[in-house]
C-alpha cells in the first residue's frame, strides 16, 4: 500500500454519496417500503 | 358543526397529508438513506434493502417529532445512523462495554457525516455536541486515520 493511499481513500469515500444516487432503489420500491412501515405502525396502534 | 363523519374525514385527510409529506421526503432523500445503510456494511446479517426498510420504519415512527429546527437531511442522518447502530449492536450476541464503545460510535458518526459534506453546525445538531468539539474531533480522527494508514503501508512493505 502506498503512503498517499489515505488521501485516495478519503476522496473515494467522499464520492460514495454521489454513487448512492445511481444505486438507490427505484421510487416504487421506496414507496412500497414506506407503505410497509405505515401499515406496521397502524397495526401496532390497533 | 362537527359531525362524527366530518371528524373521521378530517383525520383521514390529516393521515393522508402526513403520508404524502413523508413519502415525498423519502423520495427526496432515498440516495442518502441508501448510502447510510450501505456504509455501515452489515451485509453478513442484514441486506442493505432490509436495513433501508428498518430505517424507514424508524423515520415514520419519529416523523411527528421532526420540528424543522435542523434540516431534513440532518434529521434523517441522525435517525438512520441511530437505527444502523442499533442493528449493529443487536448483531453482537453478548455485548460488553468494549464492544459497544459509545465514544467510538459517535466519532464514527462524526467522520462519516463530515465526509458526506455536512457542516460542523449540522453535525453538532446530529450529535448534541458543540461545533468546537466537532472541529477538534474531526482533526484528531483524521490524524489517527492517517497514522493507521502509514502503519499499514509500512507493514505491507
Amino acid at each position: 500500500m502506498k503512503t498517499n493511499d489515505f488521501e485516495i481513500q478519503w476522496q473515494r469515500r467522499k464520492n460514495a454519496l454521489k454513487d448512492a444516487e445511481n444505486n438507490a432503489p427505484s421510487d416504487d420500491v421506496v414507496l412500497n417500503m414506506a407503505k410497509i412501515a405505515q401499515n406496521r405502525a397502524f397495526a401496532q396502534e390497533m | 358543526m362537527k359531525t362524527r363523519q366530518n371528524v373521521l374525514l378530517s383525520r383521514t385527510k390529516d393521515k393522508s397529508d402526513k403520508e404524502q409529506a413523508f413519502n415525498a421526503m423519502l423520495l427526496r432523500n432515498k440516495a442518502l438513506i441508501w448510502h447510510i445503510c450501505s456504509d455501515y456494511n452489515l451485509g453478513k446479517v442484514w441486506k442493505v434493502e432490509d436495513c433501508m426498510q428498518k430505517v424507514i420504519v424508524s423515520l415514520w415512527r419519529y416523523f411527528d417529532t421532526f420540528e424543522g429546527r435542523s434540516s431534513e437531511q440532518t434529521w434523517i442522518y441522525r435517525v438512520a445512523t441511530n437505527t444502523m447502530l442499533m442493528l449493529r449492536r443487536k448483531d453482537i450476541k453478548n455485548p460488553t462495554t468494549e464492544q459497544i464503545d459509545v465514544h467510538s460510535e459517535i466519532n464514527s458518526m462524526i467522520i462519516r457525516a463530515h465526509l458526506d459534506g455536512f457542516t460542523y453546525k449540522e453535525i453538532a445538531d446530529m450529535t448534541n455536541l458543540t461545533e468546537g468539539t466537532i472541529a477538534m474531533r474531526i482533526t484528531r480522527i483524521k490524524l489517527q486515520l492517517k497514522e493507521m494508514f502509514k502503519k499499514e503501508s509500512k507493514e505491507d512493505i
